[in-house]
């Protein structure tokens, strides 16, 4: 998440630097003011490369070139030198070190003398301080065609915050020719990383998901387990955190409303302790459907990021049927009926609720005109499960259970049979228990 | 054939695994519970040599997770030619999901070779823990909400260190793995380290890719 909004922060930077830039040519060749409200414009930019239609959103006016920098561009007027690698990217903690060999490699046919310096980009999440890196040797004479190694090490301090750095180390100061003035130079022949200090976080949540399914009218509890595995107390403040929904359209859930949940949490996880918060959501009788949302538990850790925090919650809500299931059939005098309902679940669609479920069941009647209503206990009852034998599922370090089983898919299916049947118009009432979904067949006749 | 006869036996439990030493052929109440695992035998009828010897071989390959006992032990026997087949399903209270040990027996031999498990016999806080530490690891938490995993219940099981050694070092790692069926399933696995609360490393099988890279595929 981090990763992208950082990708997408810098997009917009680019943009709007862009964007700020063209007007700024056109306003200065033009002689005219710059135009107003330039807060608006960044707005727009934004919201469009958020939704991925930032060409669309805010058209940028045409640049103005600078006299000379095109032809330079297209000459390649610049020192040929070839880095590798151009990019990496690591995640360090606090404390530790990190070493990368950059060969360089001169394409010139002269000698040149690399000296490499360190570029910090003065944008960013955070900054990192040139002391944090060296580059051994400092400086270099590369002959023509000749490779030369670079030892880039980068020492985070002990105190360094936690977040995404980045940092470029330059062979040359040669500078990408851009046709109008970039803001910062683009360097040519540059070694780019970018790193995310971490460390372990210290409290560690259980479950990060809650995945249910709840009758409407009713209540049911989660707790959630914060174990705190560091040498002092840390403050939590767990509320709800509702309102960022990305799904649009009409099969999207609804966000959970605040009032159906009540949070009872304490103020702060001991030492090496665990504690629970407690997390009841009501739901009202006239509820129906899907819900999200989620609980930020507001951990006063930095080592755990926004979302790592959240404990995100998705509820079906539904409605125990009270009325059967109803489906008429003509049937001939002396033929026998036979009805089969089944009910099947996926491994994967288990819910990871509050408690387990009840296995699957109907009450089924059976009805004629002239006979009555039959209530039949079922002839057969029958429960089918796919089994794999994990060649497919498997991570390497579990192929020790290849071969063995692993339940897929159960499936439970009662049967009803009545014989030598009245003739007439019967009806069959079917009202699950347990099932969400059920799926049924009818067979008249031998 | 079908049948069952429970056996208690005395646990031993060593730093090479668990011994159940047998003592007698039907539950005696006054061993110390702390102690007695029930054990049973069904499928393939086998006669008590028979049953003892396979008791004192399975007994040396079973290891349970570290502070869990076997309460109870179910041996499937199915007979295979001169051979047997043997399921052993191994059951602690204070666990939610059983180890399960596939061996064959060879008869002539009394020899037993182990041919697969699924160790899952995990007390719920250290499955609990193991799932957050799981969660916690960025690219597996993105693998998750890139492969639409994030409501899937994972399974969480014991590697061996054997296994491990592979994949990290030789000592017992779990595996916390979610998986979504179906005709292009959606597989994550991450191995974790108990003792140091550390993620080690990292797979998928396929579907959606973590953007920014560190995929591990096999």
């Amino acid at each position: 998440m981090r990763k992208e909004e950082a990708k997408i922060k810098s997009k917009a930077v680019f943009v709007l630097v862009a964007f700020l830039l063209s007007v700024f040519s056109v306003a200065a060749v033009a002689g005219q003011a710059v135009p107003p409200q330039p807060v608006l414009h960044l707005g727009a930019i934004v919201v469009g490369l958020e939704a991925g239609v930032a060409a669309q959103a805010a058209p940028l006016p045409p640049p103005v070139p600078i006299p000379g920098a095109v032809e330079h561009a297209v000459n390649g007027n610049y020192t040929k030198l070839q880095i590798s690698p151009k990019h990496e990217y690591f995640q360090i903690k606090p404390g530790d070190e990190e070493e990368f060999t950059v060969k360089v490699k001169n394409k010139e046919e002269e000698t040149v003398s690399a000296s490499p310096r360190i570029e910090i980009p003065p944008y960013g999440e955070y900054f990192l301080e040139e002391n944090w890196i060296t580059v051994e040797p400092d400086s270099a004479e590369v002959k023509a065609d000749e490779e030369k190694e670079f030892t880039v090490k980068v020492k985070i301090p002990e105190d360094a915050e936690i977040g995404h750095y980045s940092a470029q180390v330059l062979f040359s100061n040669d500078t990408i020719p851009t046709p109008y003035p970039a803001p910062f130079p683009m360097y040519v022949n540059a070694f780019k990383f970018s790193m995310e200090v971490w460390t372990p976080p210290k409290i560690l949540i259980q479950p990060q998901y809650i995945h249910d399914r709840i009758e409407a009218g009713q209540s049911h509890e989660y707790k959630i387990q914060l174990e705190n595995k560091g040498d002092n107390a840390i403050a939590i403040n767990p509320e709800i955190d509702g309102g960022r929904l990305h799904c649009i359209g009409p099969d999207c859930p609804s966000e959970i409303p605040a009032d159906w949940i009540s949070i009872k949490a304490p103020s702060k996880v001991g030492a090496l302790s665990k504690e629970t918060v407690k997390v009841t959501v009501n739901v009202p009788a006239d509820a129906k459907g899907m819900y999200d949302g989620s609980i930020n538990l507001n951990i006063d850790d930095p080592s755990i990021e926004r979302w790592n925090q959240e404990v995100r919650m998705h509820i079906k809500v539904w409605k125990k049927p009270t009325t059967p299931y109803r489906e008429d059939f003509t049937v001939k005098q002396g033929e026998k009926i036979r009805v089969e309902i089944i009910a099947r679940q996926h491994a994967y669609d288990r819910y990871g609720g509050a408690e387990e479920r009840e296995e699957p069941s109907f009450d089924v009647a059976l009805t004629t005109r002239e006979g009555g209503k039959l209530k039949p206990e079922p002839s057969k009852t029958v429960k089918k499960g796919e089994v794999s034998l994990g060649m497919e599922y498997l991570p390497p370090w579990e192929t020790s259970s290849e071969g063995m089983y692993h339940v897929m898919r159960t499936e439970y299916s009662e049967t009803y049979e009545i014989t030598n049947a009245t003739g007439g118009v019967w009806t069959l009432d079917i009202l699950p228990k347990n099932a969400e979904s059920f799926e049924y067949t009818i067979e008249i006749g031998e | 054939m079908i049948s069952a006869k429970k056996i208690v036996a005395v646990v031993v439990v060593a730093a090479g695994g668990v011994y159940l030493v047998l003592t007698a052929t039907k539950p005696a109440p006054d061993l110390d519970s702390d102690l007695s695992t029930t054990v049973e035998f069904s499928g393939t009828e086998l006669d008590e040599k028979t049953e003892r010897s396979i008791l004192s071989v399975v007994s040396a390959e079973m290891m349970s997770y570290k502070g869990v006992k076997y309460d109870r032990v179910n041996i499937a026997a199915t007979e295979n030619g001169e051979d047997y087949d043997l399921t052993v399903v191994c059951f602690s209270d204070k666990c939610e999901y059983p180890d399960v040990y596939d061996f064959t027996y060879y008869d002539a031999s009394e020899q037993l070779v182990q041919t697969g498990y699924v160790l899952e016999a995990i007390p719920q806080t250290d499955r609990a823990e193991a799932i957050s530490v799981a969660l916690q690891n960025e690219e597996a938490a993105n693998l998750l909400r890139a492969n639409g995993l994030e409501s899937v219940t994972p399974t969480v099981r014991r590697v061996l260190p054997e296994t491990a050694e592979k994949f990290y070092v030789p000592k017992t790692l779990l595996s916390v793995t979610w998986t979504l069926f179906g005709e292009n399933p959606a597989v994550v696995s991450v191995l974790v380290d108990p003792d140091e609360g550390k993620v080690v490393n990292v797979w998928r099988n396929s579907g959606v890719e973590n953007e920014g890279g560190g995929r591990n595929e096999w």
